[in-house]
């Protein structure tokens, strides 16, 4: 694209040199800014590149019938070899290109290709790391599950990633290890042998948010604090089975209010400036991003009466409940919760300036919805057992919010919170209407209040903007 | 003019820090902290990761090997033995007494084992699919020498015994649908050896028709206290095949 532009303006300047339009000093001078000389050998550098890329791939072609034809024949320690060396191979390829920028004339623009090059054969290594490791499985160890495969594949990666401070391999270590995660979390409910794999898939809350969040603040990838937050949150639900345990009577009450106030609790309160080295807050708006989408998800979640009534999951049997027990992560509860009491501390502390009171009262805010959401369910499940006062509010709690983000995004004139919270709370008004047998005429009657609601409020805020940014 | 006060209010609200980040937007702090990094990464930050990968490669024929120097010779009784060749992936397909979940039903631990893991059907289904438990399997007391004795299951454990005595060995099995696998199911075999094996069997099976005595094929394997099994050779009779 780039080259395309300077091929199109050195036309159009030599046209305008040869118009009078410029004179031919100032046409020296945009030659020499976008290096005019330097195009055909540009050109011929891409020319080369392309028939050095179909060649590799004819090679890799090459090589990967070679092997397959010859699979059945070779003795099971020549396969191993082979596998194992062109690993080593491409790794150690893939290294020399990616690390060092060598000093040569072609610039800056070989070396960022030549990086480019050596990132995508890392990858390559990557990929066959897991061929490896599950050549190695079937030969020697059919009974390996897929996930611990899965586990191993990414554990392996991320080291990598940790190493060569490397985006890509961060952020396919992570899904390798989600990917582990969700095929071996059916293992937790069946009894057996305490292995590595069970291990983390068992405490993958504790390790998503102790392994992935350095590792986004290692790569500075929002992306990787994303995908890390999001597996601890979702494997924090999973691990503790948090709306299950709602609806069983004799559950240890607490375990379910951990479960559902701990991952806004650490969101919220996170900052960056907890680790060494940083002052700037990487993370941390989107951390706050997360907590209101954690808080949207679960209160609408928790709006519905059905979490909290026997009717969902009375087929369960008792020995469910027990086997949660078992395995429930007490430690990563602990630890987590140790982290979330240090952070708000922190954030409390760190208080620039009294007169900062507006972000102070944000927070508390959302302390206090922390707090309540930690509440309800164990005053649910300690005493009244009354679903109605639940439900009413979390009902009230989504109302809250939705209310909250129209209110800061007029404040602040933030198109996103503002439509955010509009739609939470018309997804809200229909839902309820939904829920209840209402007549047909009543449900029109809803839609239509809705939709002109959300029309005239869009309208609204939009005119509202414009004159905000026109003065 | 009422916003513009409040807009000039929610200024004066936010920290340095905040205002930091808000005028240096995410990418162009990333682009000067990358400026300043320009340190090459040393040698051994490749180095290390590396030879982490190389042993979760090597851990598991490491293992497997290490199972074969220090574990217990067990044999197998198969009830069938099929082979494929589909798609030139030679392999061979063993199903044993052990894995039919009939042969384990008279056995002590199997009430207590269903009575902790029922299934959906008591007759049909009697365990819950998924259930993971240990056979414990027993020497035979007297053995002929040319041809290898199989080892009789002797209970059902529902967690991995302690320790067991110098002549048992307990193997870990998964229930499902009535069958239970311990991951010596399948193996990849050589073709030629393939053919020998599938000759031998047929030969066996002519010589056996209308006898109702067990089929004489075994599996050899070694079975180490942690429950890690490495399948060591295939009987025929008295023909032995290394797997």
């Amino acid at each position: 694209m780039l080259d395309n532009f300077r091929t199109k303006l050195r036309q159009e300047a030599q046209l305008w040199r040869d118009e009078g339009l410029i004179s031919s000093s100032f046409y020296n001078q945009l030659a020499d800014r976008y290096q005019f000389n330097k195009l055909e050998a540009a050109a011929k550098n891409q020319f080369n590149m392309i028939l050095i890329g179909v060649g590799s791939i004819l090679l890799a072609s090459g090589v990967i019938i070679f092997i397959a034809a010859n699979w059945q024949v070779w003795s099971r320690e020549a396969k191993v070899v082979l596998l194992f060396s062109l690993f080593l191979t491409i790794s150690i390829v893939g290294y020399n290109f990616w690390k060092e920028p060598k000093p040569d004339n072609e610039g800056k623009k070989s070396l960022k290709s030549n990086k480019k090059l050596g990132e995508a054969l890392l990858m390559l290594a990557a990929f066959i790391l897991g061929v490896n490791i599950a050549v190695m499985g079937e030969l020697y160890n059919p009974r390996g599950s897929r996930y611990e495969l899965f586990l191993a594949w990414g554990l392996g990666v991320l080291t990598m990633a940790w190493g060569l401070r490397s985006l890509p391999l961060a952020i396919f270590g992570v899904i390798l290890t989600q990917a582990g995660y969700w095929t071996g979390i059916g293992e937790l409910r069946f009894t057996g042998e305490l292995t590595w794999a069970r291990l983390l898939v068992q405490h993958m809350p504790l390790f998503s948010w102790l392994v992935f969040i350095p590792l986004a603040y290692w790569v500075r990838s929002r992306w990787v604090f994303a995908l890390g937050a999001i597996a601890f949150a979702s494997s924090l639900q999973f691990n503790l089975n948090s709306l299950q345990l709602l609806s069983f009577s004799q559950a240890a009450p607490w375990l379910a209010s951990f479960a559902f106030a701990l991952p806004p609790a650490l969101f919220w309160s996170y900052d960056d400036l907890l680790f060494p080295e940083v002052n700037y807050k990487l993370f941390q708006p989107l951390a706050r991003t997360l907590t209101l989408l954690f808080f949207s998800i679960i209160f609408y979640l928790l709006s519905f009466s059905w979490w909290w009534e026997n009717r969902v999951y009375n087929s369960v049997d008792r020995s469910a409940y027990n086997t949660i027990l078992r395995s429930f992560p007490l430690i990563d509860l602990g630890i987590l919760s140790g982290l979330a009491v240090i952070q708000w501390l922190y954030l409390f502390r760190h208080r620039p300036n009294r007169q900062f009171r507006a972000l102070d009262l944000n927070s508390v805010f959302i302390a206090s919805f922390i707090f309540i959401t930690a509440l309800v369910p164990f005053l649910y499940q300690a005493s009244s057992r009354i679903s109605v006062f639940a439900v009413f509010v979390f009902n009230v709690l989504l109302a809250l919010l939705g209310s909250g983000l129209i209110r800061e995004g007029v404040e602040f004139n933030s198109r996103r919170l503002f439509w955010a919270g509009l739609m939470l709370i018309t997804l809200q008004i229909l839902t309820r209407m939904l829920e209840s047998d209402n007549s047909w005429l009543f449900k029109s009657l809803v839609f239509f209040l809705c939709g002109w609601g959300v029309i005239a409020a869009g309208l609204w805020f939009e005119q509202r903007t414009k004159k905000a940014k026109g003065s | 003019m009422k916003s513009s006060e409040s807009k000039r209010e929610s200024k004066k609200q936010i920290s340095p820090e905040s205002e930091f980040n808000q005028k240096v937007s995410f990418k162009n702090y990333i682009k000067t902290i990358e400026g300043e990094s320009k340190k090459p990464i040393p040698f051994w930050r490749f180095l290390v990761p590396l030879l982490i990968q190389t042993g979760i490669i090597f851990a598991v024929p490491v293992q497997g090997s290490f199972t074969n120097v220090i574990g217990r010779r067990t044999i197998l009784q198969t009830a069938s033995v099929n082979s494929t060749n589909l798609l030139r992936d030679n392999s061979l397909r063993v199903d044993y007494d052990i894995s039919r979940a009939n042969n384990l039903r008279r056995l002590p631990g199997w009430r207590q084992l269903v009575r902790q893991y029922p299934g959906r059907n008591r007759r049909s289904a009697p365990l819950a699919d998924g259930t993971r438990f240990y056979v414990i399997l027993q020497q035979p007391q007297f053995s002929n020498s040319s041809i290898p004795t199989a080892w009789r299951p002797i209970r059902i454990a529902t967690r991995r015994p302690n320790s067991v005595p110098q002549n048992q060995v307990a193997l870990e099995g998964q229930y499902r649908d009535g069958f239970i696998t311990y991951g010596l199911e399948t193996y990849y075999i050589r073709d030629n050896q393939l053919q020998q094996i599938n000759r031998d069997i047929a030969q066996l099976q002519r010589n056996r028709r209308g006898r109702q005595s067990r089929q004489p094929i075994f599996v050899e394997l070694k079975v180490d206290e942690q429950g890690n099994t490495v399948p060591v050779s295939l009987w025929v009779r008295d023909r032995n095949y290394r797997l």
